[in-house]
C-alpha cells in the first residue's frame, strides 16, 4: 500500500470514528434521559416526590 | 429522586474517570462567574414575575399552554439581555459583595415568613431544597452532563453574538423543556396529559442557562441564576398562598 492510498483510508477511518462517537453519545443521552423521566414518574406515582 | 439521579451521574463520571472540569464542575474564575450568575438572576426576575403575574394583571385567563406561549417571548428577551451582559462583563476581583448578597437573598423568604408568623420547617426546607437540588442539581444534570457530553461529541462550531456553541446547547434545552412537560404528570391519579406550556417556557429558560454555561465555562453562573430565584420564589408562593 502506498502513501497515496493510505491517506484516504485514514481519513475515512477518522470520519467513522467521529460518527461512532456521535451515535454512542446520542444513545447515552437518550438512555440517561429516559431513566430520569422513568424515575421522576415512578417516584411521583409512589407519592415520594410532588 | 433528584438526589438519586445526581448520584447516578456522579458515579458515571467517576467510573469513566472523566474530568470534572469538562462537566463545568470547577471553581475557575468563581468571582466573575458569581457576579454573572447574580446579574442573570436579576434578569431572570423579568420572565419570572411578568410570566407569573402578567396574565392576571392583563385580565387574561390563560390555560397552561397559553401561559407557556405568553412566557416564552419574555425568556427570549432575557436571553438577549444576558448575551448583552456577557459580552460586556469585566473580570471581578472580589466575590465578597456577591456572596453576601446571595446569602441575604436566601434569608429573605425566611425573614418574611418570620415577620408574618408563618415560619415553619417547610419554608426553610423549601429554600434549601430549591437552591441545592433544583438549582445546582438540575444544572449539574442538564448544563453539566447533557450539554457537556453533547459538546464533546458534536463540538461547538457556531459562533453567534459572542457565544461559541453547538447542538449541545439546543438539545440540552429541549430535554430541559421536555422534563418540565412531565410536571404534574401522574397516571396513578388520572393525570396523563403533559404540561406543554411549561415545556415551552422551560426550553427557552434552558437556552438562557445554557448560554451562561457556554460563555463562562463552569456551572456556577447557571446554578446561581437557576437556584436563587427558585429558592426565593417558591417559599413566597407557600407563604402568601400564590397559585
Amino acid at each position: 500500500m502506498t502513501a497515496q492510498n493510505i491517506q484516504p483510508v485514514a481519513h475515512s477511518f477518522r470520519i467513522m470514528q467521529t460518527m461512532k462517537t456521535r451515535v454512542l453519545t446520542t444513545l447515552e443521552i437518550l438512555l440517561v434521559f429516559a431513566i430520569l423521566i422513568a424515575l421522576r414518574v415512578s417516584f411521583r406515582s409512589a407519592s415520594i416526590v410532588q | 429522586m433528584m438526589f438519586l439521579f445526581i448520584g447516578i451521574i456522579v458515579l458515571v463520571i467517576l467510573l469513566t474517570r472523566r474530568s470534572w472540569a469538562e462537566y463545568g464542575v470547577s471553581a475557575k474564575n468563581w468571582r466573575t462567574n458569581l457576579d454573572i450568575g447574580f446579574k442573570a438572576y436579576l434578569i431572570r426576575i423579568l420572565p419570572a414575575v411578568i410570566g407569573t403575574f402578567g396574565p392576571a394583571w392583563l385580565g387574561l385567563n390563560l390555560n397552561e399552554l397559553g401561559k407557556g406561549v405568553f412566557e416564552a417571548p419574555l425568556w427570549i428577551i432575557a436571553v438577549a439581555l444576558i448575551v448583552w451582559v456577557l459580552n460586556r462583563q469585566k473580570e471581578v476581583k472580589s466575590g465578597r459583595a456577591n456572596l453576601i448578597a446571595t446569602l441575604l437573598f436566601l434569608i429573605v423568604p425566611i425573614g418574611i415568613a418570620l415577620a408574618v408568623g408563618k415560619l415553619s420547617l417547610v419554608i426553610v426546607s423549601t429554600v434549601v431544597w430549591q437552591f441545592i437540588f433544583s438549582g445546582f442539581g438540575e444544572e449539574f444534570i442538564f448544563r453539566g452532563y447533557f450539554q457537556s457530553r453533547l459538546n464533546q461529541a458534536f463540538g461547538r462550531p457556531v459562533h453567534l453574538f459572542g457565544i461559541q456553541f453547538g447542538v449541545g446547547l439546543i438539545i440540552a434545552s429541549l430535554l430541559f423543556g421536555l422534563l418540565h412537560a412531565f410536571n404534574g404528570y401522574d397516571p396513578a391519579i388520572g393525570i396523563s396529559s403533559l404540561a406543554w406550556g411549561s415545556a415551552i417556557g422551560s426550553t427557552v429558560a434552558g437556552l438562557f442557562l445554557g448560554v451562561l454555561r457556554e460563555k463562562t465555562g463552569t456551572l456556577l453562573a447557571p446554578c446561581i441564576a437557576h437556584g436563587l430565584p427558585d429558592a426565593v420564589g417558591e417559599p413566597m408562593k407557600i407563604i402568601f398562598g400564590w397559585f
